[in-house]
C-alpha cells in the first residue's frame, strides 16, 4: 500500500498564500514529495492511458486545479514541480491527456536529474520504475527514454541524446512560462 | 441516425478497397509537396477520429528520422465539417503551432508544426471548428 506523504512544508505555504490572496492564477502545480519510490511504485499499477473520450473534460481553472491534485501522484526530483506545464493551451483535456503529460514531463525531469548526477541514489531507483508508468508504455516511449539513460553511462561521448536534448529545450520553455507567470522554475 | 448501423457496415466493409485507392492518391500528393531534401516519411493512419467542439488527443507520435522535422495531418474520409487539428508538445502540453483550420471537403495535408527532431513526441489533437456539432467515424493520416 503506497503511503502519500504531504507536500514539504515550503511548496505547502505557496498554496495557503496564492488562496488567501484571493488570485484567479493557478494553484502552485507541484509534483509529489521529491524522490517518493514508493508513489514511482504505484504508478505503474494505473490503469493504460488510451486517450478514449471521457465523461469529464477538464477546461480552465478545472482544468489546472485537477492537474494539481493528479500532479501529487508523481514524484519528481528534488526541486523539481509541474509548474512550468501549460495546460491552458490544451483547453481542454481528460485526465488521461493529464496524466500523460505529467508522467511524460516527469520523465524529462528524471532524465535531466540522471544527466545532472542529481539526487544520484533515489534517481536511479526511479528508473526501474518509470518505464512501467503508463505514459511510458505507450508506443516504445520508455525505450526512448532508457536509451537515453544508458547513453549516460557511457563513456566517451558529449553528444546527448535526442531526448535529453527535447526534455532541455522543454526545460527552458518551462522555466521561462513558470517565471513568467511568478512561479518557481523547475529544478 | 436510423441507416447508421448498415453505413458502418458498408463502411468497414470497402474500407480496404478505400485504402488501396487512398493510399495511392495519397503517395501521389505526398510527392507532389515533399521537399526534396525529405527522406522516408512515416505515415500513420488516424481511425475514427471522433470531434466535438471540445477538442481531444486522439494519439501521441514521434518525429520520425526520415522526415523534414514536420508532422502534417490529412483526411482520408471527405470531412463534412470545417475541423481544427492541432499538435501539442509531450513535455509540457504547449501548442506547438497555431492549430490549423481544414475546410470542409478538403483532403489536403495541411502542416501542423516545424522544427521537431527524430524522437520529439508530440500530441495529435482536434476538434470542430466552433457551431460545427460533432463529426464521428472519419479517418486521416498523420506524416511525420
Amino acid at each position: 500500500m503506497s503511503t502519500r506523504r504531504r507536500l514539504p512544508p515550503r511548496l505547502a505555504a505557496v498554496v495557503v498564500v496564492a488562496v488567501a490572496a484571493g488570485t484567479t492564477a493557478i494553484a502552485v502545480a507541484g509534483g509529489a514529495a521529491p524522490n517518493d519510490v514508493t508513489l514511482a511504485g504505484a504508478l505503474k499499477d494505473d490503469k493504460p492511458i488510451a486517450f478514449t473520450p471521457a465523461d469529464i473534460a477538464w477546461q480552465g481553472s478545472e482544468l489546472s486545479q485537477r492537474a494539481v491534485t493528479l500532479g501529487q501522484r508523481v514524484p519528481l526530483p528534488t526541486g523539481g514541480n509541474f509548474n512550468g506545464i501549460r495546460w491552458n493551451d490544451l483547453q481542454t483535456a481528460t485526465d488521461d491527456d493529464i496524466n500523460f503529460i505529467l508522467q511524460f514531463n516527469a520523465a524529462c525531469q528524471w532524465l535531466r536529474a540522471a544527466a545532472d548526477q542529481r539526487d544520484v541514489e533515489a534517481t536511479a531507483a526511479i528508473w526501474k520504475l518509470i518505464p512501467a508508468w503508463p505514459a511510458m508504455r505507450r508506443g516504445g516511449n520508455g525505450d526512448v527514454f532508457l536509451a537515453a539513460l544508458a547513453r549516460l553511462s557511457v563513456g566517451g561521448t558529449n553528444e546527448a541524446s535526442v531526448a535529453l536534448t527535447v526534455c532541455r529545450e522543454s526545460h527552458e520553455r518551462e522555466s521561462m512560462y513558470a517565471t513568467g507567470h511568478g512561479r518557481t522554475p523547475p529544478a | 441516425m436510423h441507416f447508421m448501423s448498415r453505413f458502418h457496415e458498408a463502411r468497414a466493409s470497402s474500407s480496404r478497397l478505400r485504402a488501396v485507392v487512398c493510399s495511392a492518391a495519397a503517395v501521389l500528393a505526398v510527392i507532389a509537396v515533399m521537399p526534396a531534401t525529405a527522406g522516408a516519411w512515416v505515415y500513420t493512419d488516424v481511425i475514427d477520429f471522433n470531434l466535438t467542439q471540445s477538442t481531444v488527443t486522439y494519439s501521441d507520435y514521434s518525429i520520425s528520422q526520415g522526415g523534414d522535422g514536420s508532422a502534417s495531418y490529412r483526411w482520408l474520409d471527405v470531412p463534412t465539417k470545417a475541423t481544427v487539428i492541432s499538435g501539442n508538445s509531450c513535455t509540457d502540453g504547449s501548442a506547438l503551432s497555431t492549430p490549423r483550420t481544414i475546410p470542409a471537403g478538403d483532403t489536403n495535408y495541411y502542416g501542423l508544426f516545424g522544427g521537431g527532431a527524430p524522437g520529439f513526441c508530440f500530441l495529435l489533437r482536434g476538434r470542430v471548428a466552433t457551431g460545427q456539432g460533432s463529426m464521428t467515424y472519419y479517418d486521416g493520416r498523420v506524416r511525420r
